[in-house]
C-alpha cells in the first residue's frame, strides 16, 4: 500500500539546514497496524504528515496504492488524501461551532457525495459508534474522550483505507485511551490499514509493528 | 460552486460571526460608514451630475450653449448667460438643433398682497421649452407660441407638482386660477408632472411666459430683447437625429460671431460650446457646488479604501487564530479553493452588514446633506433610490472581496503540520501585509485630514475676510411697491417715511437708504474724468456706483478713510459730490490726491461731480474679486442723474437682528397693506451662499477626515493588540530577563508607531503632488502650507501614539510565568 525511498525533510533558517527526516525507507501493507515511536522532536509528526500528504517540501519517492505521489502536484495529492485517508488528531480538533452530526458529516462535504447519501452515512457513523444521542451536542460539552470518540468517527466515515492517528490517546486517561486502541482494532480487523505515533508502550501494544524513529532516522 | 456547499459556507459563516458578536459589530459599522459615505456622496453627485433631470425625453440629445468670452485683464470667462437676442439668432439661422429654447433661471417674483403675499421661484421660458424637452402635463397643458407674444393681455402660469401639492393641496380646481404675480394677473393653465423641475437644479413653483414675465425681471423697455449686452437667459437645444455636438457648436459659434461682429464692447471670437444638461463639463463652468461635490465623492472613496485596509488587517488577524481550524478541515479534505471561498464567504457576509448599515447611514446622511449644506437644490424621492442601492450594493461586494482577499490567501497557505503544532497563536507577529496595510491607512488618513486643515483654513480666511463691511446685525429690506399701486415720487416718499420709522424701532442703531445693496445688485454708469483727454479703461470695466444716505456708510461699518462722508446739506441744487474707494482713487490717479476730482457721471451734460471723500475698498459681488473701482452719490442728489430708481433700506441692530426683522416686517405691511412680499434678509444671509462651497468642504473634509482618523486609530490598536498576544511568551520571556517595563513600552510602541510614520512619509509626499489639485478650490490658503502639514503631521502621530500606547501598557503586565507556561 504504501513505499516510502529515500524521504528526507528539512528546514533552511538562513544558512543552516535543520534536518527532520533523513532517509526514510519505509514500506506498509494494507490491512496492517503499525505505530511509529520516538522521543520529542524525532519526526513522526512530519512523517504522519507526509504520509497523509498534508506535507510538501520533503524529498525522496512515496508511493501510495501504486500512486506516485511525488510526481504528483498538490491538488492531485489532496485529492488521493480526500479518498483515501483520514486523520484522527491528538487534540481531536473537533471544528467547534458545528456540532457532532456536522462534524462527522464536513469530510463528506468535502468529497462531492450528495447531501442524501452524506444524511445515511453519517446516520450509520453515529449508530456504529453509539453516539446518536449526542449528535446535536457542539464539542465543549463532550468529554475529552467523547470528543476523541467523535474525531475517529470524523476520520473513518469516508471508509478510508488508511487511518493516520497521531498520539490519538495522548489527552485522555487510561480507560478512554483503552476504548479507542480497542476501536482501532477493530477498525483494523475490518481491513482499514492504521498507522499511529505514539509515546505509549501500551498503545504500541496494539499494533502488530513498531517502527522507531529518531533524530529524523529510522532506528 | 454547488449551492449545498454555499448554504453550509454560509450557515458556518453565520454561526462563527454569531461567536465574536464584537468584532462582528465593529466590522459592519466600520464597512457602514465607508459604504454609507459613499453611497450618500453617490446620491448627492448622482443628482447633481449623473441623473438626467426627471421626464425629459431622450435627455442625451438636449444640450446647453456655453460661451467662453475673453476680456483684456480677465483672461477667458465661460458662462451659460445669453442675451435674447443671441437666442433668435441661434433659432432663425441655425440647423442643427429641432427645436431651441431659452428661459431665465431662478427668478423670485412676488405672489399676492398683504400680509399674506410671498416669494415664489419662477422660471421664465419661451412656449418651446416645454416641446423641446417633450414632457406631459400632469394637468391641464403647457403654454403655446400664441401665449408667449409681448404685450399678452391674459398671461398663464404652469406650476410644479411641489408647488401644486404645497400650496393647493393637489386640488384640481386650481386650472383657471387668478394668481397676482409680480406685475401681472396669471391663469392656471397646468400642472407639470411629478419630479420634473427643468433642467436646472433649483426648486421651481412656476413656469411663465418669457415675455409675460420678462418686464418685472429687466425691466419695461424691452431693451432686453435686442441689446447683446442683456445677457440674463440660458439656451438649450435638441439636436436633430443624426447631429453631433461638434457639428452643432462649430454652427453655433459661426453664427454667434457673425452675430456681434458689429457689436461693440463684445467679443467678437467668442467662443460656443454645447454641454449636456448634466455632467462634468458644466463643473468646469464654476460651478462650486458640482465640483465640491466630485472632490467629496473622492474624500469618501479615500475613506473606503482605509476602512477596506483596516477590515483586511483585522480579518487577517483573525485568519492567523484560526490557523488550526485550518488545518484541521485540510486534513479532513478540503481542497484549497473551498477554503478560500470559505473565508470570502464569511468576509462577504460581513459586507452584506455593512452594506445594509451603509443603506440605512445614507439615508440619513443624505436627508442631513440636502437640508443643511444644499438647501436651494430640488431633491426628488429618497436619498436612497434604487441607484443608490445599486451602487451601495456593488461596493459591499467590491469591498466584501478586497477586504477577504487577503484572509483567503493568507488561509491557502497555512502550512498543515506547524499549524497543528504551534495553534492559534503562532502567526508572526511582524507581517509585511499586515504593515503595508497600517502604512496604507496611514497616509490616506493623513491626506484626509489635510484636506480637512486646508479647507478649514480657507474657510476661517474667508469668513474672516475683510469684506470692508461689519455685516453682523446688518438687515436688508426691499419691496416692489410698484406692484402695490405706487408711482415714482410716491415710492420715494415710502421709503424716506420708511428710513424714519426703521430708525425709531427698538433695537435699531442705524439705518440708511442706497439703491444697490453689496452681493445683491450692483450698477455701473458713464464715468469720465474731466481732468485729461480720456478715461482709462480699467480691465473690469466702468466703476460700479450706489447712491446712499449720510449714515449708510456707519450703517454697514465702512471706513471713511479721507475726507468727509455726506450730509444733509448734501441734497438736490447743491454742488454735486461724491465719495470714492481706495482702488478707484489709486487707478484713476495714481500719486495724486483724489480729493478734489470732478468727474462726468451718467451724462456728460450734466455738472461734473466733486471727489470729497474716500472710503476703504470693499468686496461687492464675490468674495474672491480682485479690488474693484467704486463710487458713492448722495442720495438726495440721485434724481437728476437719471440712475436706477429703485431703494434699499439697511437697518444695523445693537444686538439679535431676528426681532427687528419681523419688527420691519410688520411696519412695511402696516404702511402698505397691499404690499407684496418684502425682501427682508440679513446682509450675511447675501454673502453666505459665497461662503457655503468652502463650509460645505471644511464640514465634510472635517467629518471625513476625523472618521480616516478614528478607523486608523482603531486598526492600529487593533493590530498591536494582537501582536502583544502574539509576543506573550517573548514579552514574559525579556521580563524574566530583566526588561524594565519602560523598554518593553518603547519596544512595543515604536514598531507600531515606526509603521505609521512610513505611510505619513508617504502620505504627505502625495499631498505635496496632489496639491495643485486642490489649491483652485482654497481660499487664500496654500496647499503646501507647512505649518498645516507640520500639524497634521503631529496629530496623526499623537493618535497614533496613544492608540500603540495602550496594548504596549499591557504588554508590561504580562506575567512571566504565565507567558512560559502558555507555551
Amino acid at each position: 500500500m504504501i513505499a516510502l525511498h529515500n524521504v528526507e525533510k528539512f528546514y533552511q533558517t538562513g544558512p543552516t539546514r535543520t534536518w527532520v527526516l533523513r532517509q526514510i525507507n519505509l514500506t506498509i501493507e494494507a490491512g496492517e497496524f503499525v505505530t511509529i515511536m520516538g522521543p520529542s522532536g524525532a519526526g513522526k509528526s512530519t512523517l504522519l504528515g507526509i504520509l497523509g500528504m498534508l506535507d510538501g517540501g520533503w524529498s525522496g519517492s512515496y508511493e501510495f496504492l501504486g500512486h506516485p505521489v511525488h510526481d504528483l502536484k498538490p491538488k492531485q495529492r489532496a485529492e488521493l488524501n480526500r479518498g483515501h485517508i483520514g486523520f484522527v488528531f491528538q487534540q481531536y480538533h473537533l471544528i467547534d461551532d458545528l456540532t457532532v452530526y456536522e462534524n462527522i458529516e464536513t469530510p463528506l462535504s468535502y468529497r462531492d457525495i450528495p447531501k442524501g447519501e452524506r444524511q445515511a452515512m453519517v446516520a450509520d457513523t453515529l449508530d456504529r459508534f453509539q453516539i446518536v444521542g449526542k449528535k446535536d451536542l457542539f464539542p465543549n460539552q463532550l468529554s475529552g474522550g467523547q470528543q476523541q470518540l467523535v474525531g475517529v468517527a470524523r476520520a473513518v466515515v469516508a471508509r478510508p483505507k488508511l487511518l493516520l492517528a497521531d498520539e490519538p490517546t495522548g489527552n485522555l486517561h487510561s480507560t478512554q485511551a483503552r476504548e479507542i486502541m480497542e476501536l482501532f482494532t477493530r477498525l483494523n480487523q475490518e481491513g482499514t490499514t492504521i498507522i499511529q505515533v505514539t509515546h505509549s508502550e501500551e498503545n504500541a501494544r496494539y499494533s502488530r509493528r513498531i517502527i522507531q524513529l529518531k533524530d529524523g532516522w529510522m532506528v | 460552486m454547488r449551492f449545498d456547499d454555499l448554504r453550509q459556507d454560509t450557515s458556518y459563516a453565520w454561526r462563527s460571526l454569531r461567536r465574536q458578536p464584537g468584532f462582528a459589530f465593529g466590522v459592519i459599522m466600520a464597512l457602514g460608514l465607508g459604504i454609507g459615505a459613499n453611497a450618500t456622496m453617490f446620491g448627492l453627485l448622482d443628482r447633481l451630475l449623473l441623473k438626467p433631470p426627471a421626464h425629459v425625453v431622450a435627455p442625451d440629445r438636449v444640450v446647453r450653449l456655453q460661451i467662453t468670452e475673453s476680456y483684456p485683464g480677465m483672461g477667458s470667462v465661460s458662462n451659460e448667460s445669453m442675451a435674447y437676442h443671441s437666442y433668435t439668432d441661434q433659432r432663425d439661422n441655425g440647423s442643427w438643433f429641432s427645436t431651441i429654447a431659452t428661459y431665465a433661471v431662478d427668478s423670485r417674483m412676488p405672489l399676492g398682497r398683504g400680509p399674506e403675499a410671498v416669494n415664489v421661484r419662477a422660471v421664465l421660458a419661451t412656449a418651446s421649452y416645454f416641446t423641446l424637452l417633450g414632457v406631459q402635463p400632469a394637468l391641464g397643458r403647457f403654454y403655446t407660441e400664441a401665449e408667449d407674444q409681448p404685450g399678452t393681455a391674459s398671461p398663464v402660469a404652469v406650476l410644479s407638482w411641489r408647488y401644486w401639492d404645497r400650496a393647493f393641496g393637489r386640488r384640481n380646481d386650481v386650472l383657471g386660477r387668478r394668481m397676482e404675480l409680480g406685475t401681472g394677473h396669471y391663469t392656471v393653465i397646468g400642472v407639470a408632472p411629478q419630479s420634473f423641475n427643468g433642467v436646472d437644479l433649483n426648486a421651481v413653483d412656476l413656469w411663465i411666459p418669457l415675455h409675460a414675465g420678462a418686464s418685472d425681471e429687466v425691466g419695461t423697455s424691452g431693451e432686453w430683447r435686442t441689446s447683446y449686452g442683456w445677457q440674463w437667459l440660458q439656451v438649450i437645444g435638441r439636436l436633430r437625429d443624426g447631429t453631433t455636438r461638434a457639428l452643432a457648436s462649430d454652427e453655433a459659434e459661426r453664427i454667434q460671431r457673425a452675430s456681434v461682429a458689429q457689436v461693440p464692447e463684445v467679443d467678437h471670437q467668442a467662443g460656443v460650446a454645447l454641454v449636456p444638461l448634466r455632467g462634468f463639463e458644466r463643473a468646469a463652468v464654476g460651478h462650486a457646488r458640482e465640483r465640491v461635490a466630485l472632490w467629496l465623492a473622492s474624500v469618501a472613496a479615500v475613506v473606503l479604501l482605509i476602512v477596506c485596509a483596516n477590515i483586511a488587517n483585522l480579518l487577517l488577524a483573525r485568519t492567523t487564530r484560526r490557523r488550526r481550524e485550518i488545518a484541521v478541515r485540510l486534513a479532513l479534505g478540503v481542497g484549497r479553493g473551498r477554503l478560500a471561498r470559505q473565508m470570502m464567504t464569511e468576509t462577504l457576509l460581513l459586507a452584506a452588514g455593512g452594506g445594509l448599515a451603509g443603506l440605512l447611514l445614507a439615508r440619513w446622511g443624505g436627508a442631513l446633506i440636502r437640508a443643511t449644506l444644499l438647501p436651494d437644490t430640488a431633491w426628488v424621492g429618497s436619498p436612497v433610490d434604487w441607484r443608490v442601492v445599486l451602487v451601495a450594493s456593488l461596493l459591499a461586494l467590491t469591498t466584501g472581496i478586497l477586504t477577504g482577499l487577503a484572509p483567503a490567501f493568507r488561509a491557502r497557505s497555512v502550512g498543515f503540520t506547524a499549524a497543528l503544532k504551534s495553534g492559534n497563536e503562532a502567526g508572526s507577529p511582524r507581517s509585511r501585509l499586515r504593515n503595508t496595510l497600517l502604512a496604507f491607512q496611514a497616509s490616506l488618513s493623513l491626506l484626509l485630514l489635510l484636506g480637512a486643515g486646508l479647507f478649514v483654513k480657507s474657510l476661517w480666511r474667508v469668513v474672516h475676510t475683510d469684506l470692508g463691511y461689519q455685516t453682523e446685525n446688518v438687515i436688508v429690506a426691499d419691496a416692489d411697491l410698484r406692484l402695490a399701486g405706487y408711482d415714482r415720487p410716491g415710492i420715494l416718499a415710502f421709503y424716506d417715511q420708511l428710513l424714519e420709522r426703521a430708525r425709531a424701532l427698538p433695537g435699531v442703531t442705524n439705518a440708511s437708504l442706497g439703491l444697490n445693496s453689496p452681493f445683491w445688485t450692483m450698477n455701473g454708469t458713464l464715468f469720465h474724468l474731466t481732468d485729461r483727454d480720456s478715461t482709462p479703461m480699467h480691465p473690469l470695466g466702468s466703476p460700479k456706483y450706489n447712491a446712499v444716505t449720510p449714515d449708510f456708510f456707519r450703517t454697514l461699518g465702512m471706513r471713511v478713510i479721507r475726507g468727509r462722508g455726506f450730509s444733509s446739506s448734501d441734497r438736490e441744487g447743491t454742488q454735486p459730490v461724491m465719495m470714492v474707494n481706495q482702488h478707484l482713487a489709486d487707478f484713476y490717479w495714481p500719486g495724486e490726491d483724489a480729493l478734489g476730482k470732478c468727474v462726468k457721471v451718467s451724462s456728460d451734460s450734466l455738472p461734473c461731480v466733486t471727489v470729497v471723500g474716500m472710503v476703504a475698498n470693499a468686496r461687492n459681488e464675490s468674495i474672491q474679486e480682485p479690488p474693484t473701482p467704486m463710487y458713492y452719490l448722495p442720495l438726495a442728489q440721485a434724481g437728476s442723474r437719471r440712475l436706477n430708481q429703485d431703494r434699499i433700506l439697511f437697518v444695523r441692530t445693537a444686538q439679535d437682528p431676528q426681532p427687528v426683522e419681523r419688527a420691519l416686517r410688520g411696519l412695511l405691511i402696516e404702511m402698505a397693506a397691499n404690499l407684496p412680499a418684502p425682501n427682508i434678509r440679513t446682509l450675511q444671509s447675501q454673502i453666505d451662499p459665497e461662503i457655503r462651497p468652502w463650509r460645505l468642504g471644511a464640514v465634510m473634509f472635517g467629518v471625513f477626515g476625523g472618521l480616516a482618523l478614528l478607523v486608523a486609530v482603531i486598526g492600529l490598536y487593533s493590530v498591536m493588540s494582537y501582536v502583544v498576544a502574539q509576543r506573550t511568551r517573548e514579552l514574559g520571556i525579556r521580563h524574566a530577563l530583566g526588561a524594565a517595563p519602560g523598554r518593553i513600552v518603547a519596544m512595543v510602541t515604536r514598531e507600531g508607531v515606526g509603521v505609521i510614520a512610513i505611510g505619513m512619509t508617504i502620505g504627505l509626499l502625495l499631498a505635496l503632488w496632489l496639491g495643485r489639485f486642490l489649491q483652485p478650490m482654497l481660499y487664500e490658503t496654500s496647499a503646501r502650507d507647512i505649518g498645516l502639514f507640520l500639524l497634521v503631521s503631529a496629530v496623526l502621530l499623537a493618535a497614533a501614539l496613544l492608540a500603540a500606547l495602550v496594548p504596549a501598557l499591557r504588554a508590561t503586565r504580562v506575567d512571566p510565568l504565565e507567558a512560559l507556561r502558555s507555551e
